[in-house]
Order: C-alpha cells, then sequence, then structure tokens
C-alpha cells in the first residue's frame, strides 16, 4: 500500500509493544497460556488462507496474498482489542477476508461462499475436528460493521512485502550475485510471519529485514548480506529481535501437534456467558446477533497510542514516500509458503525501506 | 469510530442535499456542541445491500482516516448499524458552486489565487501519498467561513502507483474529464487531476464551465474549439487509446487573452501546462505550485477575504472574530528556495 508508513494509522494505533499486547489480550489468556494463544492462531491464520483461496472473487480471481495479509491483520487486530467470546472466530475470519478483499480493490467476494468454503475447509483440511460452523449468510455484514468500529475505522495495512521487494532490489543493483534462491526464501520467510504477532510489533521495513536475515541463516549465506547491511541506517538490536521472534515462531510452530492438539484448543474457546448450553450452531449465530448489544454496555477504551516519537530517518529508514507497486504478480498462490517473488516493476526510490 | 452505541449523539438541523450515493445533513455534535455535516450513504438495491458495507463509503473511510491536511477535509466519526452508514464531517458553509455561480459575488485575482493556492495544496498533498481523487469539480472543493478551501468526497479516489492495474475511465464528471479518459484510456495517472483544475480554474476566471459537453463526444468537440484539435505533435499516443476516434475537423487554437481577459500572462502560462493534451506534458502539482503565477503579485489574498455566497453574508461577521484564532495562518504567496 502506498503512503507514508509514519503518518498512517497503522502507526499511530496499531504498533504495541509486547507487554502492552498481552495485556489487552488478559482475558483470554486466562484461558489460554500464551503459548497455546499462539498455536490457536497459527491454526486461524491457516484457516484464513485456506478459505481465501477457496474462495474466488466475482470475476473468478484468486485471492492476492496481500488480501490474506491484510485479512488475517485485521483478525489479530481485533482479538487484540476484544476477547474471543465476542465473535465467533470462525465467522470472523470470513468476514475479515470480505472486508479485506473491498479494502484492496480485490473485488466481490460472496458471502456465501465465504461461509459454505469455512465449512468445506474445515472439512477437507481438519477433518479430524468436531465443530458446528454457522452457515446463516447475514452474519458477515454484522460482523463486518463490528470489526470496522473495533478496528476504529483503521483499514489500511502495511505489509513488509513492498520493503522486502526494494531492498532485494537494491541488492541486485549493488551487485550481490545468486539472489534468486535468497529471495524466494526471504518470501516465504515473509509468508510465515503473517502467522505471529509481527505486524502489530514492528514497523514493515524492520519485519522485512528481519526475514531477509533469516532467509540469509538458513541458507547459511549470512556473510554475503553483510555489506548490504552494514550501509544501512537501521536499528539492529531491534531487527534482531524481529529474527528471534521469527525463530520463536518456527519452533513454536514446529511444535504444534494439530492432531492432537487443536481439538482441545477449539473446544477451549470462550462462549458468550449469556448462552452456554445452546448447541454450537445458535451460539454463533446469537453471539453475533447480540454483539452490538455488548457494544452498548462497553464503551470501547480510546485508542492506544504507541508512546515514544516517530522514528527519523536515521532509525528507521527514511519516512518519506515509498516508491509506487502494488503487490503484483502474488495471484495463484499454491499453499502457504510456496509463492514466488513478485514481479520488478516500478522502483523510483529503491534507496527506501519501505 | 463506528458509533453503534449512541445515536442521540448527533442531531439532525437540516437536510443539505442529495447526491448519487448519499444525502448529507447539517447536524449538531451533541458531545462538543459544534456543527457538523453528516453523510449518510443510500441504502442500494437489495443487489447492493448484499455487498455490506458500500464500497464508496469503505474508499472513503479507509483514506480519510490515513491523510490529515489542511486543505482535505477531515473524518471525524462513522456513525453505523447493521443496514446503514454515515460518516461525519466539518461543517463547511458552501462550495465553490455556489460560489462560482453567485453573480453577487466579484472573485479578484487575489481571491482566485488563494483558491487555487490551496486546492493545490491539498491536492499535492493527495498526490504525493500517491492518492488519485478523480473526481475533482467545483463542487467538491467546499470553503468555510474562514475561507478555507478543503478537497471532498473521496468515492472515486484511490491509490495509484500499480503498474499493471487496469483502472476504469468512467471516473470525473464528464465537463472535468481529461481527453485520455474521454479516450477510455486504462491507465492513467495524477494528470486527470490535473486537467479537472484547470477546468476549475478557466470556470473561476469565466465563472461558467470552460467546456459543458453533452456527450462524451461532444465533451471532445467542446475542448478542440477552445484548444484546437491536438495533432500527433500535441500528443504522440492519442491514436493508441481504446475508443479514439479521428476529428476531421481541424478547429484552430483559441487565443487565451482573449478569452480570460482579466487572466495575467502567468494565469494563463498555467492554464496551458495544466490543459496539455498529452498527459506526460501536462504539468503536475509541484510545477503548477511552482509556476510563476504564485510568485508574482497580485499575490493570493488572505483566507478570511474570501467571499461568500450571499446567504451567508452574516457569517462574514463571525469570521472577523475568528480570524485570529490558529485556524488560518496567513499565506500568501509561496516562497521556494
Amino acid at each position: 500500500m502506498a503512503g507514508n508508513f509514519w503518518q498512517s494509522s497503522h502507526y499511530e494505533q496499531w504498533i504495541f509493544d509486547k507487554t502492552n499486547l498481552l495485556r489487552m489480550r488478559h482475558e483470554d489468556l486466562k484461558i489460554y497460556s500464551e503459548e497455546e494463544y499462539g498455536k490457536l492462531m497459527i491454526f486461524f491464520s491457516n484457516l484464513v488462507q485456506h478459505i481465501a483461496l477457496e474462495t474466488q472473487n466475482n470475476n473468478g480471481q484468486k485471492v492476492k496474498m496481500q488480501v490474506i495479509a491484510t485479512a488475517f491483520t485485521y483478525f489479530k487486530r481485533f482479538y487484540a482489542r476484544r476477547s474471543l467470546k465476542d465473535i465467533d472466530p470462525f465467522v470472523l475470519a470470513p468476514t475479515c477476508i470480505y472486508l479485506a478483499s473491498k479494502v484492496e480493490e480485490f473485488g466481490m467476494m460472496s458471502t456465501t461462499k465465504l461461509m459454505s468454503s469455512v465449512a468445506n475447509v474445515m472439512k477437507q483440511r481438519w477433518c479430524f475436528i468436531q465443530l458446528e460452523v454457522s452457515q446463516r449468510v447475514g452474519v458477515i455484514h454484522e460482523a463486518e460493521f463490528i470489526i470496522l468500529e473495533i478496528m476504529d475505522c483503521c483499514l489500511i495495512v502495511y505489509h513488509a512485502y513492498r520493503p522486502l521487494t526494494q531492498m532485494i532490489q537494491d541488492m541486485k543493483t549493488n551487485g550481490m550475485k545468486d539472489i534468486d534462491e535468497l529471495e524466494a526464501t526471504s518470501w516465504k520467510v515473509c509468508n510465515d510471519t503473517m502467522r505471529g504477532d509481527f505486524v502489530m510489533l514492528y514497523p514493515p521495513h524492520m519485519i522485512a529485514l528481519g526475514c531477509i536475515i533469516q532467509a540469509a541463516l538458513m541458507l547459511g549465506r549470512e556473510k554475503e548480506i553483510r555489506t548490504f547491511m552494514g550501509d544501512l541506517c537501521v536499528d539492529f538490536e531491534k531487527v534482531y529481535e524481529v529474527v528471534q521472534d521469527i525463530n520463536k515462531l518456527y519452533t513454536l510452530w514446529k511444535g504444534f501437534d494439530e492432531q492432537n492438539e487443536l481439538q482441545r484448543l477449539i473446544d477451549k474457546l470462550p462462549k458468550p456467558s449469556a448462552t452456554p448450553t445452546q448447541p454450537p450452531v445458535q451460539q454463533h449465530q446469537q453471539q453475533v446477533q447480540q454483539m452490538p448489544q455488548q457494544m452498548n454496555n462497553q464503551p470501547m477504551g480510546a485508542p492506544q497510542q504507541r508512546m515514544g516519537h516517530p522514528m527519523g530517518p536515521s532509525h528507521g529508514g527514511p519516512p518519506h514516500h515509498m516508491a509506487p507497486q502494488h503487490m503484483q504478480g502474488m495471484g495463484g498462490l499454491h499453499g502457504m509458503g510456496q509463492m514466488g517473488p513478485p514481479m520488478h516493476q516500478g522502483h523510483q526510490h529503491s534507496g527506501g525501506f519501505m | 469510530m463506528v458509533e453503534t452505541k449512541s445515536t442521540k449523539r448527533y442531531e439532525k438541523i437540516k437536510h443539505l442535499g442529495e447526491g448519487q450515493f448519499a444525502n448529507v445533513y447539517k447536524a449538531k455534535d451533541n458531545v462538543t456542541g459544534e456543527v457538523v455535516a453528516i453523510k449518510k450513504i443510500k441504502l442500494g438495491s437489495r443487489h447492493e445491500a448484499k455487498d455490506g458495507i458500500n464500497r464508496t463509503a469503505l474508499r472513503e473511510i479507509k483514506l480519510l482516516k490515513e491523510i490529515h491536511h489542511e486543505n482535505i477535509i477531515s473524518l471525524r466519526d462513522v456513525i453505523g448499524n447493521k443496514s446503514s452508514i454515515s460518516l461525519v464531517f466539518d461543517f463547511m458553509e458552501t462550495d465553490l458552486e455556489h460560489l462560482i455561480k453567485d453573480t453577487t459575488i466579484i472573485l479578484s485575482s487575489p481571491h482566485i489565487k488563494n483558491i487555487m493556492m490551496q486546492t493545490f495544496l491539498g491536492l499535492n498533498f493527495l498526490h504525493a501519498n500517491f492518492i488519485l481523487h478523480r473526481d475533482l469539480k467545483p463542487n467538491n472543493l467546499l470553503m468555510n467561513n474562514m475561507g478555507r478551501v478543503k478537497i471532498t468526497d473521496f468515492g472515486l479516489a484511490r491509490f495509484f502507483g500499480s503498474p499493471s492495474r487496469v483502472y476504469t475511465h468512467q471516473v470525473v464528471t464528464r465537463w472535468y474529464r481529461s481527453p485520455e479518459l474521454l479516450y477510455a484510456a486504462k491507465s492513467y495517472g495524477v494528470n486527470v487531476d490535473i486537467w479537472a483544475m484547470g477546468c476549475i480554474f478557466a470556470e473561476l476566471l469565466l465563472r461558467n464551465p470552460i467546456f459543458p459537453g453533452e456527450s462524451d463526444l461532444d465533451q471532445l468537440v467542446k475542448i478542440y474549439r477552445f484548444l484546437g484539435t491536438p495533432t500527433e505533435d500535441d500528443w504522440a499516443l492519442m491514436k493508441q487509446l481504446p475508443d479514439y476516434v479521428e476529428f476531421t475537423e481541424n478547429y484552430p487554437r483559441m487565443d487565451f487573452k482573449a478569452v480570460f481577459t482579466a487572466a495575467g500572462d502567468s494565469a494563463i502560462d498555467l492554464l496551458e501546462r495544466m490543459f496539455e493534451f498529452d498527459p506526460l506534458k501536462r504539468w503536475n502539482t509541484d510545477q503548477c505550485l511552482g509556476s510563476m503565477y504564485f510568485q508574482i503579485e497580485p499575490y493570493a489574498c488572505d483566507d478570511s477575504e474570501l467571499p461568500l455566497p450571499n446567504k451567508n453574508q452574516n457569517a462574514s461577521k463571525r469570521r472577523r472574530i475568528l480570524r485570529d484564532g490558529p485556524e488560518s495562518p496567513p499565506r500568501r504567496r509561496l516562497v521556494f528556495d
């Protein structure tokens, strides 16, 4: 997304420090350990991705990774402010895709198809899970308003894909050889970061840098990128924190045995207290219908402002405009992390990291 | 924030107007006591209702949430429930269409220069943030009683810069539509907004729309009768556009000085640069703001000196009191290094 990250709602309202994020999730963290919560989010990120890929838009196009990444960011933003009991995540997941496809100008997706995709995907991919998924179509429209409210209408999300593309391009310009493998691996890592909290913790250029470093480490090519890294003016302590977090995410993910753990995690999903004995289908419906009501009683807190000042160029790359480039060539995604690099076009500002 | 909780926060004062997608109301914000404008997005047909939150409204929300500039309308609030959505904006007393049409008002050169400068500053900010407005017209340039001009209506606006994305050419109200759009160009840029600005500039000078076309074809005729039929020298790629039609009639170019009698050379020069046929030759906002027009006398007037349409005469009294407020820094001319 074009624009200036340092003046964006993303930077102003949706970057938190880790302690804050934990505090905001405290209600759900009474039910789940931090590790379990992380695993649950890995599952839902996979779910969002598979629902999106299962559902085409009205032009029969496959959903782009950018839309998926935006959708899952909405999902995480919602549950950062609210509890899992406020909207059934199996309803919020398709809603986020629906909203993201409109915001990213991707074309119209049918709510009916999205709802049935949820059921299909669960049947195909997670057949070992017992779950009744709501099929009521209106539910997405209702949830759409609620998520817009909880997100305080902040719809534009800055992903790491654009700075990543630019940095790789810079490396090429600087004469680094055999970059294709590094590029592909960085993209894969970048796709994987969607599963963690990165988008709510770090600015996009730092995530991108972390992805490149992680990719280089995985390929044993860290020496080659040293000169490139040396020329950057960026807070490397923070970037290494990103790399550490990526490793933590991979460890968590590797240790996540869905077959044995997922059912228990889903069974623990908190339900609205008013309807504890309802069968699952009705619960889904009532949960969402109740939302506006609940909102009445619980006024939202003021948007959390991040402490500190916008980082100047010496810290975080030039805070001016980015080269115009959207995530092209991102369609036709097959499976997670298998995406090829994007086309390189329109670099006007190759010095920037955003 | 979407207000599902209190519909009583805003009290309707009166209905201001109706657009294609929305009704606009003047209302009072009971929390702050300020007067605001509420744009209530119309419920579409049953088909559209299936689409959830109206896309036009969603575009406005997503863009206005990110851009904050004194010459761009600010989104104060969003009120919604499951069937309708309303956007709350600053209340603006009038718009340029009313100003231009009010024959009792004299628009002097300093007035026009001020209006053009404010609008260009807003537009420059949009373009610098990679946003195309795509529907600039006098009606979408609002003015408050402090003389502050703000660009509004972002329902057609979108990000640009994605090389292979295809845009629709059915944007911009016809009279303000550039030749490349009339020829159905599928990729275009900031130049479409500049053309519209040229039309607005001309309209401020003439007090009438400069190219009031009655159909898309007539629109081209009106343009060519004024600017002359473009040759391939003027615009090399014109013949490659999807809906290109050859004009057998060779209209001569009118003498700008004879038409815009009140305008100085620098104004005419700027206007000609904004009316370049070839989008690539047309000036951008930086060039326009840096033009001689903004650097020489007569300088732009102070915002507070801008006239208001007649019905708002008593507003000008209020304005004098507010004049020293922080809202209105005097900006008489632009100085560039």
